[in-house]
């Protein structure tokens, strides 16, 4: 019987990461992975129904591993302030030791795929953080906005600093994102989060 | 969802042949229309559960989760409905 062999699985998923990540969505196929990955196309069909198959596979198990590290030591019972660190903490974590794999999500968030894997990441998401949130609001740790605005302060200045660390800041060329650059930021965010 | 239960042909001509298998074929599966021409004959062929044709492949390549059914089956089929189709190899 032909089993499916874990190592071979890994190494297809790494290669199909990089050659997106390098050509793009739209460059990106079954024969071409295949190639990368040294092995038969007829092996690749064995594991994946076809193409979107394995490209929404593939967005699903980096989704997993970056919800696992985002999550890691994350309580919702925990206090607004101290919950958040270890968020940004974690999320920071996870970009700085998976920058391919962020790239990669940047270009299947503008492809019609991304429509179900965000509807995972925000199930999967909203589980663990839509209590942490609803329990900062009503102990007044929070102001109620909408969810959108939410986001958009709570985590988007960390994005934007991971970007900077990664390309450059706008006057400094050499901007690194530092633990202290790091918390600074995040106090300046829990500030602007408080009602 | 192509799912059949009845009439499990029990011609074992190879080990292959043997519980779930997953069988893929290049063909020249272009069209909607090609589809269409080819889905009876394999919705309705006994052993096979599954099946799709990767239409963004320039294989065109046509999967089937089948038990019980060979290769040359499935080439007879598709060949038969006016298709190319041959096993990709290994």
């Amino acid at each position: 019987m032909r089993t499916r062999d874990t190592d071979k699985e890994d190494l297809v998923r790494q290669k199909a990461i990089e050659m997106i990540v390098k050509e793009g969505l739209d460059g990106f196929s079954m024969q071409k992975l295949a190639k990368a990955a040294s092995i038969s196309p007829a092996t690749l069909y064995i594991y994946y129904k076809d193409r979107e198959d394995l490209l929404l596979k593939l967005c699903l198990t980096v989704v997993d591993e970056m919800i696992e590290v985002s999550l890691a030591g994350f309580d919702p019972e925990l206090p607004f302030a101290e919950g958040m660190a270890i968020q940004w903490k974690n999320r920071l974590d996870y970009f700085m030791r998976y920058p391919m794999e962020m790239q990669f999500m940047e270009q299947v968030r503008y492809s019609p795929l991304f429509e179900k894997v965000h509807e995972v990441i925000t199930a999967k998401f909203g589980k663990v953080l839509g209590p942490f949130v609803h329990k900062a609001i009503v102990n007044k740790e929070l102001r109620e906005v909408p969810f959108e605005v939410y986001w958009s302060v709570a985590f988007a200045p960390l994005y934007q600093l991971i970007k900077f660390h990664n390309q450059g800041g706008h006057k400094n060329k050499h901007f690194k994102l530092t633990e202290e650059v790091m918390q600074l930021a995040l106090e300046m965010v829990l500030k602007a989060l408080k009602p | 969802m192509n799912v059949h239960f009845n009439n499990i042909n029990s011609t074992q001509s190879s080990s292959r042949t043997v519980g779930l298998q997953v069988l893929v074929f290049k063909t020249n599966l272009r069209h909607k229309k090609d589809l269409r021409q080819v889905s009876p004959v394999l919705n309705s062929a006994p052993g096979i559960l599954k099946w799709n044709v990767d239409q963004a492949d320039v294989d065109k390549v046509l999967r089937i989760e089948a038990m019980q059914l060979t290769e040359e089956d499935v080439i007879t089929l598709v060949t038969g409905a006016g298709f190319c189709c041959e096993a990709l190899p290994d």
